[in-house]
């Protein structure tokens, strides 16, 4: 037997080797495929054993079931790779854990894995031709009843004490990464050797070994004998789990700080951000130590935000020293759930331009959808890169959100061969659930367009033509069907509740549409594609929360379903899901609708309610405070809120569009906006300065600007001793204040925005106006805030809130960098002459008495004493109590004048 | 001239397509027909990885033409090709006597599938410049065809991909034997 010869000739090695057994491998199979003249693909080898659910025997023995491991060679061998010789070609596909079956398999678990079905065609010993399939569901009653039994090999003892070390959970699924390549041969009877090696791993940044694995196929295809194969095989294995990856891992797995990096579209901010690599980076992923060896000796170098991983410490035979200088290189920002090598956004936008109005036209009741995408010329690379990069907009990958919806499991099959059809087929079919399964398929075969019953939507690459199958649903009436649909009473109380979306689809259909063909026509890179989406889906999540508030719907619905079911959209990026994230939004929509009324409140309102508005935003900067508090992940999901709002000033107005639109311009509409949002906010444009898109203005970030912007509302007043304001003060939360204002909640309405967003004195939509209706708003709000002291106070209290939040954010890695970068040189000012007077005032001997201990001062002074702290966290610290001990002072100031 | 009018022709009364399934034992000469039909060239050949799909027009007629690869783990998959299938093809090694009764089985594997049972066959007697290939009626024979394909047009041509020899004559048999709708 071939494979046990294999494995006594190299069954040592890894133990041998200095650096092993490894505590979490990088890469937990390799496996190698070839096309058989007279079989077609088989899979040739597997290291260190053959996988669960893939055993396989080799040419030439007894084989009861070839199907199983046959998938996996037509995975491994694409179709047409004949057609390139000598030009690599790879593949991507997963395998899933199921713990039921403990086997791995091509299709996802769903969460009773006992329904599974793990499929495979069964080869009919009496006819070449299959056309039945049978699952696992028999398997589970072979569990069931206890004559399942796992028989263990030689090898695999060796191997599963190896396995009982590892930290990494079996049941993660396995990211396999497959390059192919032919080779003409004039000994071969074919004319030709076809032949393929894949690396399993549970790392999502699997691309990271492309650049080994083909060097490694290339070897592997001119190794002499099958054993020196073989032992190529074993020292790559070898090799790629020679390096400790766990800092990159690490990196990797700092969720929320990752969002903020990938939300930042500047270049300029992210070198600067990585270029000192080590306290910044220490700072910024709270990691200890950015050491320049790993834990197995190999040196670890830093170049802008990658981290290389050179193979230093590993010694191989067969594989050569050209090899073995090649680092593995590592993006430090995790910029997609899985990474994807290239920039695919022109075919991802024509795709998300052709696809999304037949979602959008699309029965309410279809919230899941199975689309194949065909291309017959794109290489399989570029093929499963695209599907990835589709994979990557729908939050099927994320960490935290798994499903599309419902909980169900997306399907993302990156390049799928017509043997794996049937499989498919008894998958979709298979499940249980009410809700269908959403999945997209990569093709490269156009005979998949038969196959009707697989697919909802065809969209043929190479054409650039969608086709949608219109063949009528059927949808098997079990219990939970009859519930929802019949007549049952009881449907009531189960149903959730679903929208109505026809008038916002209308309105988000204009404006994704132009955005996407503004995308499409000028050209600009994935980094801004994707700015612009997450923006649309921040867009159309403050929409949607406010129709649930005004629609007094249960708040236990899961957000994202009912965003699904409302919008229908294709791209969803989980982190705005998240609770801090949303009210982190939520809360500079009100800032921002807050701000802009007060100008209205300045000019012709009394001052109670000038007082009412000021303490709306007290209340809305008190709340960010507070929550920014509560731990550093909040600065980093306030952050990346603060990264992807966009002003209602500077969008366009959605009712121009309905009535008017043919004559509605997108440009014009956004640059019009923004040169009232510089107007209103005092901001000069450069006459000079380069002419920016729409696109461009839109996806500016305006956040940090507004939230100085009340900076410069009270400037050069603070030292003034203020008037006593009980009679005025109130204790509604902000949320109550919101839910009484009616502006509040229409703000959030896209529809409304216009209206209610600013309104000029004549009541005329600024968006409309030709040209900027807007002064510099201070020159309206300062003089009515100084000439009162009881406005005068509370303004100073806002700015005293606002310049704490400021101050937090200043002393994050990251916000730093973002205030510098984004925040207006004249809010700078405010926010440096703000944070000054905090200082000065410190230093008054009277605000710094024993009475004015608060626990802030205690648990400083503590931590001062007890815990060494890094030097600005200490900074931070001393800069907090001063600015309490100040706001204590002004109110004990402001109480005893009052008595 | 004669292309012109045909043309002229094609525009007054439309033109047929017809999806034509090409299949056989690996080796059997599928591709080289594909590419001596299409491009009239002998493309290197290497074995199908599969499928290839060409439109080949003869006498106004566009025939989609899939070649699919017939090793053997890849003859199970033949069946998904099956679907708007109007004629198949199936190509036979003349020269490979000890593999006939394999081609044999699997041509009635084929034909004896439901959505199969409309659809005309060619049988192409390939490799005919070889010194021991079986003649057209000698494959026939083989075939049985007589006797169990009464309700179905079929036609066994020698053929011989190199030269080009009886590819035109295949296409213009299913051409003339076929009914499908107009464009």
């Amino acid at each position: 037997m071939l494979r046990r010869e294999i494995n006594n000739s190299n069954s040592n090695r890894w133990v041998e080797n200095e650096s092993f057994p490894f505590e979490m491998p990088n890469v937990s199979y390799i496996v190698s495929a070839e096309f058989h003249n007279k079989l077609g693909p088989i899979v040739k080898h597997q290291y260190p054993k053959s996988i669960p659910g893939f055993r396989q025997f080799l040419y030439g023995e007894c084989n009861g079931d070839t199907s199983v491991s046959m998938n996996l060679a037509s995975l491994m061998i694409p179709s047409s790779i004949e057609r390139n010789p000598g030009r690599q070609d790879i593949t991507v596909f997963t395998l899933y854990y199921n713990k039921f079956t403990q086997n791995y398999q091509l299709f996802p678990v769903p969460k009773d894995p006992r329904f599974n079905f793990n499929l495979h065609h069964r080869e009919d010993s009496n006819s070449s031709v299959s056309n039945s399939i049978y699952y696992d569901a028999e398997n589970y009653q072979d569990v069931k009843n206890n004559r399942y039994t796992i028989v263990l090999e030689d090898d695999e003892f060796e191997f599963q004490e190896f396995q009982n070390n590892r930290k990494v959970t079996d049941d993660e699924p396995l990211f396999f990464i497959n390059v192919a390549n032919t080779v003409l041969d004039i000994t071969n009877d074919r004319g030709a050797v076809i032949k393929s090696i894949a690396v399993g791993t549970p790392l999502k940044t699997f691309f990271a070994f492309k650049n080994i694995i083909v060097l490694v196929l290339d070897l592997y295809m001119k190794a002499s004998s099958q054993a020196a194969a073989m032992d190529i095989l074993v020292d790559c294995f070898n090799m790629l789990n020679s390096v400790d990856l766990s800092l990159i891992n690490n990196i990797h797995s700092k969720n929320s700080i990752q969002d903020v990096l990938h939300s930042i579209h500047d270049e300029s901010i992210i070198t600067k951000l990585f270029f000192n690599t080590d306290d910044t980076l220490k700072r910024l992923f709270r990691i200890n130590g950015f050491d320049t060896k790993d834990k197995y000796g190999n040196i670890v170098t830093f170049h802008d935000q990658f981290i290389q991983y050179h193979f230093t410490r590993f010694q191989s035979k067969m594989l050569p020293p050209y090899l073995l200088n090649i680092p593995l290189q590592f993006d430090m920002i995790k910029r997609a759930p899985i990474y994807v090598e290239s920039d695919y956004n022109e075919l991802v936008l024509k795709f998300l331009d052709r696809f999304i109005p037949y979602l959008l036209k699309a029965s309410p009741k279809v919230t899941v959808w199975k689309l194949i995408i065909n291309s017959t010329q794109l290489s399989k690379e570029d093929l499963c890169a695209f599907v990835l990069s589709l994979a990557n907009i729908t939050a099927t990958y994320s960490n935290d959100l798994q499903s599309y919806f419902k909980g169900n499991t997306a399907l993302i099959f990156p390049y799928m061969d017509i043997s794996l059809v049937d499989s498919l087929r008894a998958y979709l079919t298979s499940r249980t659930d009410f809700i269908r399964c959403p999945a997209i398929i990569g093709t490269a075969n156009p005979i998949f367009r038969y196959q009707l019953d697989v697919w909802d939507y065809y969209y043929d690459v190479d054409a650039d033509i969608l086709y949608e199958n219109n063949k009528p649903q059927k949808e098997t009436l079990d219990a939970r069907t009859e519930l929802r649909t019949g007549p049952n009473p009881l449907r009531k109380i189960f149903n959730r509740p679903h929208l109505s979306s026809n008038v916002v689809n209308e309105n988000q259909r204009n404006l994704g549409q132009k955005l996407f063909s503004l995308l499409i026509d000028e050209y600009h890179d994935s980094d801004t594609m994707m700015s612009v989406l997450r923006r649309l889906n921040v867009l159309q999540l403050e929409n949607l929360l406010d129709t649930l508030k005004r629609r007094e719907i249960s708040p236990d619905i899961a957000l994202k379903d009912e965003y699904i079911a409302f919008y229908k959209d294709f791209f969803i990026f989980p982190e705005f899901f998240d609770y801090f994230t949303l009210h982190s939004i939520e809360l500079l929509s009100n800032l921002d609708n807050c701000l802009f009324s007060l100008r209205d409140a300045c000019r012709f309102l009394s001052k109670e309610r000038i007082y009412s508005q000021l303490s709306q935003i007290l209340e809305i900067v008190k709340e960010v405070l507070r929550m920014v508090s509560i731990n550093k992940m909040n600065i980093d999901k306030f952050l990346n809120a603060c990264l992807n709002y966009s002003p209602s000033i500077v969008l366009p107005s959605t009712e121009l569009r309905a009535d008017n639109s043919s004559k509605w311009s997108f440009e014009r509409e956004v640059h019009q906006g923004f040169d009232n949002y510089s107007s209103y906010m005092g901001i000069e444009r450069d006459p000079n300065g380069v002419v920016l898109s729409a696109i461009d203005l839109f996806t500016q970030v305006y956040s940090f600007d507004i939230l100085a912007l009340f900076l410069t509302f009270n400037e050069n007043d603070c030292e003034h001793e203020l008037p006593s304001t009980k009679s005025l003060s109130r204790k509604r939360t902000y949320l109550s204040r919101m839910a009484q204002s009616s502006s509040l909640r229409q703000f959030l309405q896209m529809s409304t925005r216009s209206n209610v967003r600013i309104l000029g004195s004549n009541g005329q939509s600024f968006g409309s106006s030709k040209s900027s209706e807007f002064m510099n708003t201070f020159s309206i709000i300062s003089p009515r805030l100084k000439a009162s002291p009881l406005l005068e106070r509370r303004a100073s209290k806002i700015s005293n809130a606002i310049t704490k939040l400021l101050y937090k954010l200043e002393c994050h890695p990251i916000g730093r960098t973002l205030l510098e970068k984004y925040l207006n040189k004249r809010f700078q000012k405010a926010y440096a002459e703000s944070k000054k007077h905090f200082i000065c005032e410190n230093r008054d001997p009277e605000s710094g008495s024993s009475n004015n201990v608060s626990s802030i001062i205690v648990s400083s002074s503590y931590t001062d004493e007890s815990i060494p702290l890094p030097p600005n966290r200490t900074k931070m610290l001393n800069d907090l109590k001063e600015i309490t001990q100040q706001q204590e002072s002004a109110q004990k100031v402001a109480q005893d004048a009052e008595l | 001239m004669g292309s012109s009018i045909s043309k002229v022709l094609g525009k007054l009364f439309g033109s047929k397509e017809m999806k034509i399934l090409m299949l056989g034992l690996d080796k059997a000469g599928k591709t080289t027909i594909l590419y001596k039909l299409k491009l009239n060239k002998i493309k290197t050949s290497t074995p199908t990885v599969g499928f290839n799909v060409e439109t080949v027009t003869y006498k106004n007629v566009k025939f989609n033409m899939w070649d699919v690869g017939g090793q053997q783990r890849l003859r199970p998959l033949w069946r998904h090709y099956f679907p708007a299938t109007t004629a198949l093809i199936f190509v036979i090694d003349s020269s490979a006597r000890n593999r006939m009764e394999e081609a044999k089985e699997e041509l009635y594997s084929i034909i004896g599938e439901k959505e199969m049972e409309n659809v005309v066959l060619l049988v192409w007697a390939n490799k005919q410049d070889l010194k021991d290939a079986m003649k057209p009626q000698e494959v026939s024979d083989f075939l049985e065809l007589v006797k169990n394909l009464k309700n179905q047009p079929w036609c066994v041509i020698g053929s011989n991909a190199l030269s080009g020899q009886g590819l035109v004559e295949g296409l213009s048999w299913i051409s003339n034997n076929t009914n499908v709708p107009k464009k």
